[in-house]
């Protein structure tokens, strides 16, 4: 047998093409590999030098310096461990980290970082100044609420420049300085040759001539316990109690670590005083008084709208009024399937309008944070769960931690029908599973 | 012929594995529900620490350890029937109380009233059973006698 094949002229050149493509290739593969390999070295070369003057600034102590990434990740366990303990602080309302400055001592050596902290409406919400070393403490002082002492007072040290010098500085030609004793100084640089240094510990912002130290800050202490600690709960990761004889959770920040990013949410006006079920009856009443809580919280949303949800103005009437819709049985508890009838139904017994839908699943507690992220709470319902059994909650807000790997870790704060304040919370990843109940007034 | 014997023959087989393998593993399944009601029952006696814990407040009592025998002896009299499995639409919630134990360190063992059924949980793992109002309504009482609320 015979066979031929024409070859045509474009396929010769793409043949060529081909070819050249290929020398190009091993060509390019030669140079990216000689540049990795130079890369590498000054990479080598760049680190040994940074560690070297690591150790140098550390002055042959055990002084470790702590990264900008390390001491934010400090700050934020501060900001979450503020949150957590102050419920009255400003910072619940969702905060985050906004501007990131470098504050030197007299030296040039970095002694501390300043985060300044903004709210949901980029509002100035106070700030948190960490250590940059483990000879500092890790939180060296912080405010929740206002704009930073150090901006305004950089503020005022530039215009004062400004109108001195006849210049146009800013407050980025300024470097800050810490002298120790929770004492700060700001440097402008007016030019080239000459700069102006202000005390700004106070508000009388005095001119210097140079940044004096603090004697006893010189004496340098050892830290690096305390900055394990904080730095310890940034390599972790959830660590919940999930377990009987387990504590209530009611600061999920105790149990995260290592996370990319968080959020906390909670829906307008959540925080209010909610019955709980002793208020009411004795037995699994939860789900009623759970339907009730939730009638109460619309209520005091907006009294005007739901008024009517508050029935002959005792929260009692609502509660036996839900336990009949419901049929709940004080041994037995509550059909979920009776629930959202029950809300439907009470809710046009007094004229207002409602839809509301059984759920079953909540895919680890995401589908309630969609829900909540409606701003409107919902009823939740737990199944074997290590503290609460087979319960029913309102669900008001929660804590969302991001890994890098794109894993969710969610704790859902809730009004447990055992205490009067939602203090507490429910971890999606838990034992069991959980149903909720969608309720949208209209 | 020969080749109709020889499928009906498979298909017999087949059925034999498939029902063993059932039998097999529906009676693991019921002796795992038995032996955690034997286990429940053997263990309360050798508890560091038993508690009746109240689904209506969250709040729960230590029991002494005559209280323990007590309750011990009444929890043996009582046979729990099992439950496989519960269907979605006679989910509950809320539950009345619970004896709450635990051995060593960190083995759990608690029996929950309430929702429709008894449940008896070891570690994290909920086992369903019938519902035994007698033993139900005498934790309460015992509760209640011990300064329970």
């Amino acid at each position: 047998m015979y066979f031929s094949a024409v070859i045509k002229k474009e396929d010769v050149n793409s043949l060529l093409q081909i070819r050249y493509n290929t020398e190009m290739g091993a060509f390019m593969k030669k140079i990216k590999r000689t540049i990795a390999c130079v890369m590498t070295v000054v990479m080598f070369l760049v680190n040994s030098s940074a560690v070297f003057a690591a150790q140098d600034e550390a002055a042959g102590n055990n002084v470790r310096i702590i990264s900008m990434k390390e001491a934010e990740q400090a700050a934020t366990i501060h900001i979450k461990n503020v949150m957590s303990t102050n419920e009255e602080s400003l910072w619940n309302t969702g905060v985050k980290i906004g501007v990131r400055r470098a504050i030197f001592d007299n030296k040039n050596r970095l002694e501390c970082y300043y985060f300044g902290i903004k709210d949901k409406d980029n509002n100035d919400c106070g700030y948190v100044i960490t250590g940059a070393n483990t000879s500092m403490y890790p939180i060296i002082e912080f405010a929740e609420e206002g704009e930073s002492f150090l901006d305004v007072s950089i503020e005022h040290v530039v215009e004062k420049v400004n109108d001195m010098e006849q210049t146009d500085l800013s407050s980025k030609n300024c470097k800050l300085y810490y002298m120790g004793d929770m004492n700060y100084a700001v440097e402008c640089k007016v030019n080239s040759n000459d700069s102006k240094i202000y005390d700004i510990t106070t508000s009388d912002i005095v001119e210097m001539e140079e940044v004096c130290q603090k004697e006893e800050e010189i004496q340098e202490q050892d830290y690096s316990d305390m900055w394990e600690i904080y730095l310890d709960m940034s390599t972790r990761n959830s660590n919940p109690p999930d377990s009987e004889g387990g504590d209530f959770i009611t600061n999920p920040n105790n149990y995260e670590s290592g996370y990319q990013d968080s959020k906390y949410y909670m829906v307008d006006g959540g925080f209010i005083y909610y019955n709980v079920m002793t208020d009411f009856s004795s037995g699994g009443v939860c789900a009623p008084t759970a339907a009730t809580n939730l009638c109460k919280y619309w209520y005091l949303r907006d009294p005007s709208k739901y008024s009517d949800l508050f029935l002959n103005c005792s929260w009692d009437d609502v509660f036996w009024e839900m336990f009949e819709l419901m049929e709940t049985d004080k041994k037995e508890g509550t059909l979920h399937v009776n629930v959202p009838n029950a809300y439907e139904t009470y809710f046009n017994r007094v004229r207002l309008n409602c839809k509301s839908y059984l759920i079953y699943g909540t895919n680890y507690g995401k589908e309630i944070v969609n829900e909540l992220d409606n701003n409107r709470p919902c009823h939740l319902i737990v199944l074997n769960h290590y503290k609460y059994g087979n319960h029913s909650v309102v669900a008001l807000g929660y804590s969302q931690f991001t890994y890098s790997i794109g894993n969710h870790s969610i704790y859902i704060r809730i009004a447990d029908g055992w205490t009067n304040y939602p203090s507490r919370y429910v971890w999606g990843n838990c034992q069991g599973n959980w149903n909720y109940v969608v309720v949208l007034p209209y | 012929m020969k080749k109709h014997k020889k499928l009906i023959a498979i298909i017999i087989v087949f059925l034999i594995l498939a029902l063993s393998i059932f039998i097999i593993i529906r009676y693991n399944y019921l002796y795992s529900y038995s032996s955690r009601e034997k286990d429940f029952k053997s263990n309360i006696r050798v508890a560091d620490e038993v508690r009746i814990v109240s689904g209506n407040t969250g709040e729960y009592i230590l029991l002494s350890t005559e209280n323990i025998e007590k309750l011990a002896d009444k929890v043996d009299k009582v046979d729990f029937e099992y439950v496989l499995r519960v269907p979605r639409l006679e989910q509950r919630a809320g539950w009345s109380h619970e004896i709450l134990y635990r051995v060593g360190e960190n083995d759990w063992w608690s029996m929950v009233f309430g929702s429709g059924y008894t449940q008896i949980v070891h570690n994290n793992d909920w086992k369903y059973y019938h519902d035994n109002r007698d033993l139900e309504e005498y934790i309460e009482t015992m509760y209640k006698e011990l300064g329970g609320k």
